[in-house]
Protein backbone atom coordinates (compact mmCIF):
# COMPACT_ATOMS: atom_id res chain seq x y z
CA UNK A 1 0.00 0.00 0.00
CA UNK A 2 1.13 3.65 -0.84
CA UNK A 3 2.25 5.45 1.81
CA UNK A 4 0.55 8.80 0.60
CA UNK A 5 -2.84 9.26 -1.29
CA UNK A 6 -3.29 11.68 -4.16
CA UNK A 7 -5.94 14.27 -3.32
CA UNK A 8 -9.44 13.57 -4.50
CA UNK A 9 -11.04 16.49 -6.35
CA UNK A 10 -15.16 15.34 -5.44
CA UNK A 11 -17.35 17.33 -7.92
CA UNK A 12 -20.69 16.10 -6.71
CA UNK A 13 -24.40 17.20 -5.92
CA UNK A 14 -23.26 18.73 -2.81
CA UNK A 15 -23.57 21.99 -0.53
CA UNK A 16 -22.03 22.94 2.33
CA UNK A 17 -23.68 24.74 5.58
CA UNK A 18 -26.03 27.86 4.47
CA UNK A 19 -25.16 26.62 0.69
CA UNK A 20 -26.76 25.97 -2.19
CA UNK A 21 -26.61 23.05 -4.43
CA UNK A 22 -24.87 23.02 -7.67
CA UNK A 23 -26.73 22.70 -10.85
CA UNK A 24 -25.27 21.14 -13.54
CA UNK A 25 -22.24 23.71 -14.94
CA UNK A 26 -21.76 24.99 -11.10
CA UNK A 27 -18.43 22.90 -10.63
CA UNK A 28 -17.46 21.47 -7.37
CA UNK A 29 -17.84 23.15 -3.92
CA UNK A 30 -22.00 23.58 -3.58
CA UNK A 31 -21.84 26.47 -1.66
CA UNK A 32 -19.71 28.03 1.01
CA UNK A 33 -19.41 28.37 4.54
CA UNK A 34 -20.45 30.84 6.88
CA UNK A 35 -21.05 34.18 5.20
CA UNK A 36 -19.99 32.97 2.23
CA UNK A 37 -23.23 30.53 1.72
CA UNK A 38 -26.71 30.88 0.25
CA UNK A 39 -25.26 32.20 -2.93
CA UNK A 40 -26.49 30.05 -6.17
CA UNK A 41 -23.73 29.58 -7.80
CA UNK A 42 -25.32 28.53 -10.91
CA UNK A 43 -28.96 30.07 -11.85
CA UNK A 44 -28.93 28.43 -15.07
CA UNK A 45 -30.55 25.12 -14.50
CA UNK A 46 -30.54 23.61 -18.04
CA UNK A 47 -28.25 20.98 -19.07
CA UNK A 48 -26.11 22.96 -20.87
CA UNK A 49 -23.49 24.66 -19.19
CA UNK A 50 -22.25 28.44 -19.32
CA UNK A 51 -18.91 28.01 -21.32
CA UNK A 52 -16.80 29.35 -18.75
CA UNK A 53 -17.72 26.47 -16.23
CA UNK A 54 -17.04 23.14 -15.88
CA UNK A 55 -19.57 20.71 -16.87
CA UNK A 56 -19.81 17.60 -14.59
CA UNK A 57 -20.93 15.42 -17.34
CA UNK A 58 -18.54 16.06 -19.52
CA UNK A 59 -15.69 14.06 -17.80
CA UNK A 60 -16.10 10.45 -16.57
CA UNK A 61 -14.09 11.45 -14.01
CA UNK A 62 -16.12 13.62 -12.39
CA UNK A 63 -19.52 12.43 -13.71
CA UNK A 64 -18.81 9.52 -11.41
CA UNK A 65 -19.44 11.78 -8.20
CA UNK A 66 -22.26 13.52 -10.16
CA UNK A 67 -24.08 10.34 -10.66
CA UNK A 68 -23.08 8.83 -7.15
CA UNK A 69 -24.77 11.66 -5.39
CA UNK A 70 -28.04 11.54 -7.60
CA UNK A 71 -27.43 6.96 -7.07
CA UNK A 72 -27.67 8.19 -3.27
CA UNK A 73 -30.39 10.49 -3.44
CA UNK A 74 -32.44 7.53 -5.43
CA UNK A 75 -31.34 5.21 -2.58
CA UNK A 76 -32.91 7.94 0.00
CA UNK A 77 -36.57 7.76 -2.01
CA UNK A 78 -36.67 4.39 -2.13
CA UNK A 79 -35.81 3.94 1.41
CA UNK A 80 -38.65 6.31 2.16
CA UNK A 81 -40.66 4.59 -0.39
CA UNK A 82 -40.50 0.99 1.48
CA UNK A 83 -40.47 2.68 4.93
CA UNK A 84 -44.05 3.80 4.14
CA UNK A 85 -45.06 0.66 2.46
CA UNK A 86 -43.50 -1.79 4.95
CA UNK A 87 -43.09 -0.03 8.06
CA UNK A 88 -45.85 2.97 7.71
CA UNK A 89 -43.14 5.39 8.27
CA UNK A 90 -44.01 9.06 7.98
CA UNK A 91 -41.20 11.21 7.12
CA UNK A 92 -38.69 9.37 9.21
CA UNK A 93 -37.16 6.05 8.75
CA UNK A 94 -37.69 3.17 11.56
CA UNK A 95 -35.63 0.43 10.51
CA UNK A 96 -32.07 0.64 8.74
CA UNK A 97 -31.78 -0.29 5.12
CA UNK A 98 -28.83 -0.76 3.17
CA UNK A 99 -27.49 -0.86 -0.65
CA UNK A 100 -24.49 -1.04 -2.58
CA UNK A 101 -23.68 1.75 -5.50
CA UNK A 102 -22.79 -0.29 -8.48
CA UNK A 103 -21.16 0.89 -11.72
CA UNK A 104 -22.16 -0.71 -15.25
CA UNK A 105 -19.45 -1.63 -17.92
CA UNK A 106 -20.77 1.92 -19.35
CA UNK A 107 -19.97 3.88 -16.66
CA UNK A 108 -23.93 4.38 -15.46
CA UNK A 109 -24.46 3.77 -11.67
CA UNK A 110 -27.43 1.32 -10.26
CA UNK A 111 -28.36 0.57 -7.30
CA UNK A 112 -27.80 -2.90 -5.83
CA UNK A 113 -31.32 -4.83 -4.11
CA UNK A 114 -31.75 -3.35 -0.53
CA UNK A 115 -31.48 -4.71 2.88
CA UNK A 116 -33.81 -3.89 5.86
CA UNK A 117 -32.28 -4.79 9.00
CA UNK A 118 -33.88 -3.08 12.64
CA UNK A 119 -33.52 0.33 14.44
CA UNK A 120 -30.09 0.27 14.35
CA UNK A 121 -28.26 -2.38 11.94
CA UNK A 122 -28.59 -3.82 8.65
CA UNK A 123 -26.76 -6.43 7.14
CA UNK A 124 -25.09 -5.55 4.15
CA UNK A 125 -24.16 -9.19 3.26
CA UNK A 126 -27.60 -9.88 2.34
CA UNK A 127 -27.24 -7.99 -0.65
CA UNK A 128 -23.66 -8.09 -1.26
CA UNK A 129 -24.13 -10.83 -4.45
CA UNK A 130 -23.51 -8.60 -7.24
CA UNK A 131 -20.60 -6.52 -5.64
CA UNK A 132 -17.48 -6.96 -7.36
CA UNK A 133 -14.03 -4.68 -6.43
CA UNK A 134 -14.33 -3.56 -9.89
CA UNK A 135 -17.95 -2.68 -9.62
CA UNK A 136 -18.66 -1.00 -6.66
CA UNK A 137 -18.41 2.79 -6.19
CA UNK A 138 -20.10 3.73 -2.85
CA UNK A 139 -22.80 2.19 -0.33
CA UNK A 140 -26.19 4.33 1.53
CA UNK A 141 -27.56 3.44 4.49
CA UNK A 142 -29.55 5.38 6.89
CA UNK A 143 -29.34 5.92 10.93
CA UNK A 144 -32.78 5.86 12.30
CA UNK A 145 -31.03 7.31 15.22
CA UNK A 146 -30.46 10.61 13.79
CA UNK A 147 -26.56 10.53 13.69
CA UNK A 148 -25.14 12.19 10.62
CA UNK A 149 -22.03 10.88 10.47
CA UNK A 150 -20.57 6.78 10.05
CA UNK A 151 -19.96 5.02 13.01
CA UNK A 152 -17.05 4.08 14.41
CA UNK A 153 -17.64 0.54 12.92
CA UNK A 154 -19.21 2.13 9.59
CA UNK A 155 -15.54 3.66 9.35
CA UNK A 156 -14.19 0.14 10.11
CA UNK A 157 -16.46 -1.38 7.36
CA UNK A 158 -15.47 1.21 4.91
CA UNK A 159 -11.33 0.57 5.57
CA UNK A 160 -12.11 -3.28 4.90
CA UNK A 161 -13.96 -2.46 1.53
CA UNK A 162 -11.70 -0.06 0.90
CA UNK A 163 -8.60 -2.48 1.42
CA UNK A 164 -11.10 -4.87 -0.24
CA UNK A 165 -11.35 -2.79 -3.66
CA UNK A 166 -7.57 -1.25 -3.44
CA UNK A 167 -6.21 -5.38 -3.52
CA UNK A 168 -7.92 -6.09 -6.13
CA UNK A 169 -8.50 -3.22 -7.99
CA UNK A 170 -5.80 -0.94 -7.17
CA UNK A 171 -6.01 2.33 -5.85
CA UNK A 172 -7.77 4.58 -8.07
CA UNK A 173 -10.82 2.09 -8.01
CA UNK A 174 -10.40 2.45 -4.08
CA UNK A 175 -10.73 6.11 -4.41
CA UNK A 176 -13.55 5.86 -5.54
CA UNK A 177 -15.19 4.31 -2.82
CA UNK A 178 -17.65 6.60 -0.78
CA UNK A 179 -20.24 6.07 1.91
CA UNK A 180 -23.36 7.80 2.07
CA UNK A 181 -25.28 8.34 5.45
CA UNK A 182 -29.38 9.29 5.45
CA UNK A 183 -30.60 10.47 8.59
CA UNK A 184 -33.19 13.89 9.79
CA UNK A 185 -31.37 16.74 10.74
CA UNK A 186 -31.05 16.97 14.52
CA UNK A 187 -30.19 20.64 14.51
CA UNK A 188 -33.76 21.53 12.66
CA UNK A 189 -37.31 21.02 13.83
CA UNK A 190 -37.71 20.05 10.23
CA UNK A 191 -38.64 16.27 10.14
CA UNK A 192 -36.83 16.37 6.63
CA UNK A 193 -33.91 12.86 6.00
CA UNK A 194 -30.85 14.69 4.47
CA UNK A 195 -27.79 12.28 2.52
CA UNK A 196 -23.98 13.31 3.93
CA UNK A 197 -21.05 12.36 2.23
CA UNK A 198 -17.83 10.84 3.15
CA UNK A 199 -14.83 9.05 1.79
CA UNK A 200 -11.21 8.25 2.46
CA UNK A 201 -10.23 11.61 3.35
CA UNK A 202 -13.12 12.61 5.40
CA UNK A 203 -12.72 13.02 8.93
CA UNK A 204 -13.47 10.22 11.44
CA UNK A 205 -14.27 12.47 14.45
CA UNK A 206 -17.83 11.85 15.02
CA UNK A 207 -18.47 15.27 15.22
CA UNK A 208 -17.50 16.00 11.64
CA UNK A 209 -20.36 15.95 9.01
CA UNK A 210 -20.26 15.31 5.55
CA UNK A 211 -21.41 17.76 2.55
CA UNK A 212 -24.79 17.53 1.79
CA UNK A 213 -25.72 15.93 -0.99
CA UNK A 214 -29.28 17.48 -2.92
CA UNK A 215 -32.25 14.88 -2.14
CA UNK A 216 -33.13 15.66 -5.90
CA UNK A 217 -30.13 14.80 -7.87
CA UNK A 218 -30.27 13.62 -10.96
CA UNK A 219 -27.72 11.51 -13.11
CA UNK A 220 -26.13 12.87 -16.05
CA UNK A 221 -28.24 12.55 -19.20
CA UNK A 222 -27.47 9.19 -21.53
CA UNK A 223 -24.66 6.82 -20.90
CA UNK A 224 -21.23 8.22 -19.91
CA UNK B 1 -13.85 -16.76 8.47
CA UNK B 2 -12.79 -13.75 6.16
CA UNK B 3 -8.80 -12.82 7.68
CA UNK B 4 -10.44 -9.02 7.35
CA UNK B 5 -12.88 -9.25 9.65
CA UNK B 6 -10.89 -9.75 12.65
CA UNK B 7 -9.54 -5.83 12.72
CA UNK B 8 -7.25 -7.18 15.71
CA UNK B 9 -5.12 -9.68 16.93
CA UNK B 10 -2.44 -9.48 19.62
CA UNK B 11 -0.48 -11.96 21.94
CA UNK B 12 0.90 -9.80 24.59
CA UNK B 13 -0.23 -6.74 23.14
CA UNK B 14 -2.78 -3.93 24.15
CA UNK B 15 -5.88 -2.17 22.16
CA UNK B 16 -3.95 0.22 19.95
CA UNK B 17 -3.73 3.87 21.02
CA UNK B 18 -4.58 6.03 17.95
CA UNK B 19 -3.43 9.18 19.17
CA UNK B 20 0.15 9.18 20.28
CA UNK B 21 2.77 10.09 17.45
CA UNK B 22 4.24 6.66 18.41
CA UNK B 23 1.26 4.52 19.03
CA UNK B 24 2.09 1.36 21.21
CA UNK B 25 -0.62 -1.42 21.42
CA UNK B 26 0.11 -2.61 24.45
CA UNK B 27 -0.94 0.61 26.34
CA UNK B 28 -2.70 -1.69 28.79
CA UNK B 29 -1.07 -4.59 30.35
CA UNK B 30 -4.18 -6.52 31.60
CA UNK B 31 -7.53 -5.80 30.29
CA UNK B 32 -9.49 -7.87 32.41
CA UNK B 33 -8.30 -5.47 35.46
CA UNK B 34 -10.97 -2.83 34.89
CA UNK B 35 -13.84 -5.44 35.06
CA UNK B 36 -12.82 -6.72 38.47
CA UNK B 37 -15.42 -7.37 41.02
CA UNK B 38 -14.61 -7.54 44.83
CA UNK B 39 -11.13 -7.65 44.06
CA UNK B 40 -10.89 -10.15 41.59
CA UNK B 41 -10.09 -10.09 37.39
CA UNK B 42 -12.25 -12.13 35.63
CA UNK B 43 -10.62 -15.07 33.65
CA UNK B 44 -12.36 -13.51 30.43
CA UNK B 45 -14.03 -10.47 29.24
CA UNK B 46 -16.52 -10.60 26.17
CA UNK B 47 -17.65 -7.24 24.64
CA UNK B 48 -20.41 -6.21 22.74
CA UNK B 49 -20.81 -2.85 21.14
CA UNK B 50 -23.82 -1.19 19.23
CA UNK B 51 -25.51 1.69 17.92
CA UNK B 52 -25.40 4.12 15.55
CA UNK B 53 -22.89 6.17 18.20
CA UNK B 54 -21.12 3.02 19.44
CA UNK B 55 -23.13 3.86 22.89
CA UNK B 56 -24.73 0.63 23.61
CA UNK B 57 -22.01 -1.67 25.33
CA UNK B 58 -22.79 -5.32 27.42
CA UNK B 59 -19.74 -6.96 28.67
CA UNK B 60 -19.73 -10.71 30.03
CA UNK B 61 -17.15 -11.32 32.15
CA UNK B 62 -16.04 -14.83 33.32
CA UNK B 63 -15.33 -15.11 36.92
CA UNK B 64 -13.50 -18.08 38.79
CA UNK B 65 -15.05 -18.60 42.47
CA UNK B 66 -14.34 -21.04 45.23
CA UNK B 67 -14.69 -19.90 49.05
CA UNK B 68 -11.96 -19.31 51.20
CA UNK B 69 -10.61 -22.32 52.97
CA UNK B 70 -12.55 -24.46 51.18
CA UNK B 71 -10.88 -27.20 48.81
CA UNK B 72 -14.27 -27.80 46.57
CA UNK B 73 -15.26 -27.86 43.29
CA UNK B 74 -14.71 -24.43 41.66
CA UNK B 75 -17.41 -22.80 40.30
CA UNK B 76 -17.78 -20.35 37.41
CA UNK B 77 -19.96 -17.02 37.07
CA UNK B 78 -20.76 -15.26 33.94
CA UNK B 79 -21.18 -11.36 35.09
CA UNK B 80 -23.58 -9.68 32.01
CA UNK B 81 -23.35 -5.82 32.88
CA UNK B 82 -24.95 -3.46 30.46
CA UNK B 83 -24.87 -0.03 29.10
CA UNK B 84 -27.19 1.51 31.89
CA UNK B 85 -25.35 -0.28 34.76
CA UNK B 86 -27.93 -3.03 35.39
CA UNK B 87 -25.56 -6.34 36.43
CA UNK B 88 -26.77 -9.94 36.86
CA UNK B 89 -25.23 -12.96 37.24
CA UNK B 90 -25.46 -16.71 35.79
CA UNK B 91 -23.80 -19.36 37.73
CA UNK B 92 -22.49 -23.01 37.39
CA UNK B 93 -24.33 -24.42 40.22
CA UNK B 94 -27.65 -23.90 39.26
CA UNK B 95 -26.77 -23.45 35.25
CA UNK B 96 -24.88 -26.30 33.57
CA UNK B 97 -25.12 -24.09 30.55
CA UNK B 98 -22.44 -21.66 32.17
CA UNK B 99 -19.71 -24.03 32.22
CA UNK B 100 -20.05 -25.75 28.72
CA UNK B 101 -20.50 -22.00 27.32
CA UNK B 102 -16.94 -21.39 28.83
CA UNK B 103 -15.70 -24.57 27.10
CA UNK B 104 -17.15 -23.46 24.07
CA UNK B 105 -15.44 -19.83 24.27
CA UNK B 106 -11.75 -21.76 25.04
CA UNK B 107 -12.70 -23.45 21.42
CA UNK B 108 -13.98 -21.11 19.23
CA UNK B 109 -12.10 -21.11 15.99
CA UNK B 110 -9.58 -18.17 15.76
CA UNK B 111 -8.50 -17.59 12.14
CA UNK B 112 -5.23 -17.54 11.01
CA UNK B 113 -2.63 -14.03 10.80
CA UNK B 114 -2.70 -13.21 7.49
CA UNK B 115 -0.30 -10.16 6.56
CA UNK B 116 -0.34 -11.25 2.70
CA UNK B 117 -3.09 -9.31 0.53
CA UNK B 118 -4.93 -12.56 -0.83
CA UNK B 119 -4.34 -11.37 -4.58
CA UNK B 120 -0.52 -11.79 -4.06
CA UNK B 121 -0.33 -14.90 -5.43
CA UNK B 122 -3.76 -15.03 -7.74
CA UNK B 123 -4.44 -15.16 -11.20
CA UNK B 124 -5.38 -11.95 -12.49
CA UNK B 125 -9.11 -12.86 -13.16
CA UNK B 126 -9.78 -13.84 -9.15
CA UNK B 127 -11.81 -11.07 -7.64
CA UNK B 128 -12.35 -13.02 -4.45
CA UNK B 129 -15.26 -12.22 -1.67
CA UNK B 130 -16.79 -8.63 -0.45
CA UNK B 131 -15.38 -9.27 3.31
CA UNK B 132 -18.49 -10.38 5.45
CA UNK B 133 -18.58 -7.64 7.93
CA UNK B 134 -22.54 -8.60 9.38
CA UNK B 135 -24.60 -6.02 10.60
CA UNK B 136 -23.68 -2.64 10.75
CA UNK B 137 -22.84 -0.52 14.03
CA UNK B 138 -22.47 -3.88 15.84
CA UNK B 139 -18.85 -5.34 17.35
CA UNK B 140 -17.26 -7.77 19.44
CA UNK B 141 -14.14 -8.02 21.65
CA UNK B 142 -12.74 -10.60 23.50
CA UNK B 143 -9.70 -10.31 26.55
CA UNK B 144 -8.73 -13.83 28.14
CA UNK B 145 -5.16 -14.63 28.81
CA UNK B 146 -3.53 -18.45 28.01
CA UNK B 147 0.02 -19.96 28.25
CA UNK B 148 2.19 -21.47 24.91
CA UNK B 149 3.60 -24.78 24.97
CA UNK B 150 6.70 -23.46 26.66
CA UNK B 151 4.53 -21.69 29.69
CA UNK B 152 4.74 -18.81 28.50
CA UNK B 153 1.77 -16.33 29.45
CA UNK B 154 -0.02 -14.69 26.47
CA UNK B 155 -3.09 -12.60 26.52
CA UNK B 156 -5.23 -12.83 23.48
CA UNK B 157 -7.45 -9.41 22.47
CA UNK B 158 -9.33 -10.55 19.41
CA UNK B 159 -11.96 -8.15 17.98
CA UNK B 160 -14.35 -8.15 14.51
CA UNK B 161 -17.18 -6.01 13.42
CA UNK B 162 -20.91 -8.10 13.49
CA UNK B 163 -19.95 -11.32 12.11
CA UNK B 164 -17.74 -14.03 13.45
CA UNK B 165 -16.90 -16.58 16.05
CA UNK B 166 -17.12 -14.10 19.07
CA UNK B 167 -20.47 -12.75 17.77
CA UNK B 168 -21.14 -16.66 17.59
CA UNK B 169 -20.40 -17.52 20.93
CA UNK B 170 -22.42 -14.30 22.59
CA UNK B 171 -25.47 -15.97 20.46
CA UNK B 172 -25.40 -18.89 21.78
CA UNK B 173 -24.64 -17.76 25.52
CA UNK B 174 -27.55 -15.27 25.02
CA UNK B 175 -29.55 -18.21 24.17
CA UNK B 176 -28.57 -20.77 26.59
CA UNK B 177 -28.19 -18.43 29.41
CA UNK B 178 -32.13 -17.14 28.92
CA UNK B 179 -33.58 -18.22 32.47
CA UNK B 180 -30.44 -18.76 34.11
CA UNK B 181 -29.80 -14.74 35.31
CA UNK B 182 -29.83 -14.24 38.72
CA UNK B 183 -30.44 -10.46 39.34
CA UNK B 184 -26.93 -8.68 41.16
CA UNK B 185 -27.11 -8.75 45.02
CA UNK B 186 -29.36 -12.03 44.83
CA UNK B 187 -26.60 -14.53 44.77
CA UNK B 188 -23.68 -12.58 46.31
CA UNK B 189 -20.20 -11.98 44.46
Amino acid sequence: MPDTLPDIEVVGQRRRPNGTFPQRGGGSGGGGLGGEGGEHQNEVGENDPPPDQIDPCASPDTALDWNADAAAAEGKKEFERRGREEDGDDGHLSRERYAFILQREDGSLYLSSIATGGPNWVNPNEVSGQVTPFNVVGMVHNHPGGSQAPSGDDWAGFDIYYNYVLQHAGLERANQLRIYIIARDTNSTSPALQIKAYNNQSSRDSDAEGDEVNPEALPCPGPL
Amino acid sequence: MSWSVITLIALHLGWANGQDASPTIAAIANPMRPFQLAGRAPEAVIQETMGERSDQVRTLAIFRHREEGRSGPLSWRIRDTGTEGHARSAHSEDCPAVYGLILQLERIPLPRLEIRPEVDAAPANYQGRLPDIGQTHTSYALAASGFTSRNEPVFFRVSHLGSGPIRDWWMEADRQLEGCWRSEGTGGA
